[in-house]
């Protein structure tokens, strides 16, 4: 499975084709894909780590803050983030988002209540590669991620 | 009122007792300390023009003390056609100043309260904004909550028929929270669009039923009530999931259609199935496919139900009224 460089469930196309840096490494050590969870709610991210490994991928942790974010994606190197906006700490998911892309190259699948077109707009310089709004299925939610492995 | 030359012709009361005589057939500037020019030029100016003149004269007070006041020209022509002044003469008009300035002090008191008022209630309206959208976010993560808590049952071990329920009250929860996004996100708050909601709410439900199922949806673009939004959520996820599920058996054609006839909507789901096999779907026993839901909804938005069962398939039928409720409950 080969990480997709453009598009996505509602992504944009700013990245040029040829791929995420830090994610097409991962990818190229093969294994199925290897998911971050970033969301403050311990219910939901329980559910979303629970539906997306019984789908088959692997999910590296679940972080609750911007702060976990960034510091989970630098040692465990995920293929993709999917990524809440509000989060614990004065940080949000955007800023994590922000961050991750600029240190890792690796994008992020939002998942949030909160997809209003001045959100978006903020977090356009992530490069998203798409958005889930909630609230959502898990069948949403494999769906949308098995588009994005299967580019 | 003078003649052309300035001397006085009439005079009334008031003129007198200013003068301290009724100063007929004097010259009117020998009434002033105004220099005689001065006020030969003011009497030329009002001969001159059918406009009021507007002027000042120096007039010698009773007790020594000069006092100004302010002096109106007019132009007169009497019945021989002789030119005459009317020269009008009135304390100085400070007072009027005084009048106007405390108008203008008012209003600019006013402007600045105004202004307060408003800066508070911009503040107050954003304030509301980030709090409705606080509210909004709330409730849809509360329905993913909500949805987690029914999943994480899902997985534990249980009868079939518990997966059953768990899947069909995630599927209405996900139907109330499509409807409360959809809610949240136009600029018109009171109503929702109708195609957007029907065939977002439609695919849903057919999309849990499988990949197998074929839905056509055709959805005039209307806006629906916010009252009728939740009930009509339900109702539509109720008949797409019966269709796909018990119509179309997870791998028959659903089609839903959404139109309005003059004053009502109507909402019509068929399906290329069996239908009810000749029991009548109104009959109490029926409660499978979560009929007796729909019936109980359309009761709340005053909907009429209708089935209409054909060799080719059934069509069920909702027709509600598309004014909005003038009352709350």
């Amino acid at each position: 499975v080969t990480q997709r460089a453009t598009g996505g469930p509602a992504g944009d196309e700013s990245v040029p084709p040829g791929g995420l840096p830090g994610t097409e490494t991962a990818r190229a050590s093969g294994g199925e894909m290897r998911i971050l969870v970033v969301e403050d709610d311990w219910m939901i991210a329980m559910e979303i780590e629970a539906a997306l490994a019984d789908a088959g991928f692997t999910v590296l942790g679940t972080a609750a803050s911007a702060d976990a974010a960034v510091a989970m994606a630098i040692t465990r190197r995920p293929d993709l983030v999917l990524m809440d906006i509000r989060l614990e700490g004065l940080r949000d998911g955007i800023d994590a988002a922000g961050e991750i892309y600029e240190r890792l190259g690796t994008r992020c699948l939002f998942i949030s209540a909160n997809a209003d077109p001045s959100t978006r707009r903020r977090a356009e310089s992530t490069h998203p590669l798409g958005w889930l709004p909630k609230p959502f299925s898990s069948r949403q939610l494999v769906a949308a991620v098995r588009a994005l492995a299967s580019g | 009122v003078v003649d052309t030359d300035g001397y006085v012709l009439k005079a009334n009361r008031a003129a007198g007792d200013m003068a301290g005589r009724l100063p007929l057939g004097e010259a009117f500037a020998a009434l002033t300390t105004t220099p005689a020019a001065d006020v030969a030029a003011f009497i030329r100016r009002c001969t001159g023009t059918g406009s009021q003149v507007i002027g000042a004269f120096e007039m010698p007070g009773t007790d020594g003390i000069g006092k100004r006041l302010r002096a109106y020209g007019g132009r007169l022509v009497d019945l021989g056609g002789a030119v005459l002044v009317s020269i009008r003469l009135a304390p100085p008009s400070a007072s009027e100043f005084a009048l106007l300035s405390r108008k203008i002090d008012e209003l600019n008191d006013e402007i600045r309260q105004r202004r307060r008022t408003q800066a508070v209630l911009e503040e107050a309206l954003a304030d509301n904004r980030a709090l409705l959208k606080e509210l909004h976010h709330r409730v849809r993560n509360n329905v993913q909550f909500m949805l987690g808590l029914l999943a994480t049952r899902r997985r534990e071990p249980g009868p079939p028929e518990l997966a059953t329920f768990l899947d069909g009250t995630s599927q209405r929860l996900l139907a109330i929270g499509a409807a409360q996004k959809l809610m949240y996100d136009g600029e018109e708050r009171r109503s929702l669009p109708a195609a957007e909601f029907v065939a977002r709410i439609a695919e849903a439900a057919a999309e849990a039923v499988g990949p197998g199922v074929r839905l056509t949806v055709n959805a005039a673009e209307d806006r629906i009530p916010n009252e009728r939004a939740f009930p009509l959520a339900l109702i539509v996820n109720e008949l797409v999931g019966n269709a796909a599920r018990h119509g179309a058996r997870g791998h028959g054609a659903v089609r839903v259609d959404f139109h309005r006839d003059g004053e009502a909507m109507v909402l019509a789901v068929s399906d290329d199935g069996p239908g009810f096999g000749g029991v009548s779907p109104l009959d109490e026993g029926l409660r499978s496919s979560g009929l007796s839901l729909v019936r109980g909804l359309c009761s709340q938005i005053g909907a009429h139900l209708s089935f209409d069962e054909q060799p080719t398939g059934l069509t069920v039928v909702v027709r509600f009224s598309s004014e909005r409720e003038g009352t709350t409950s």
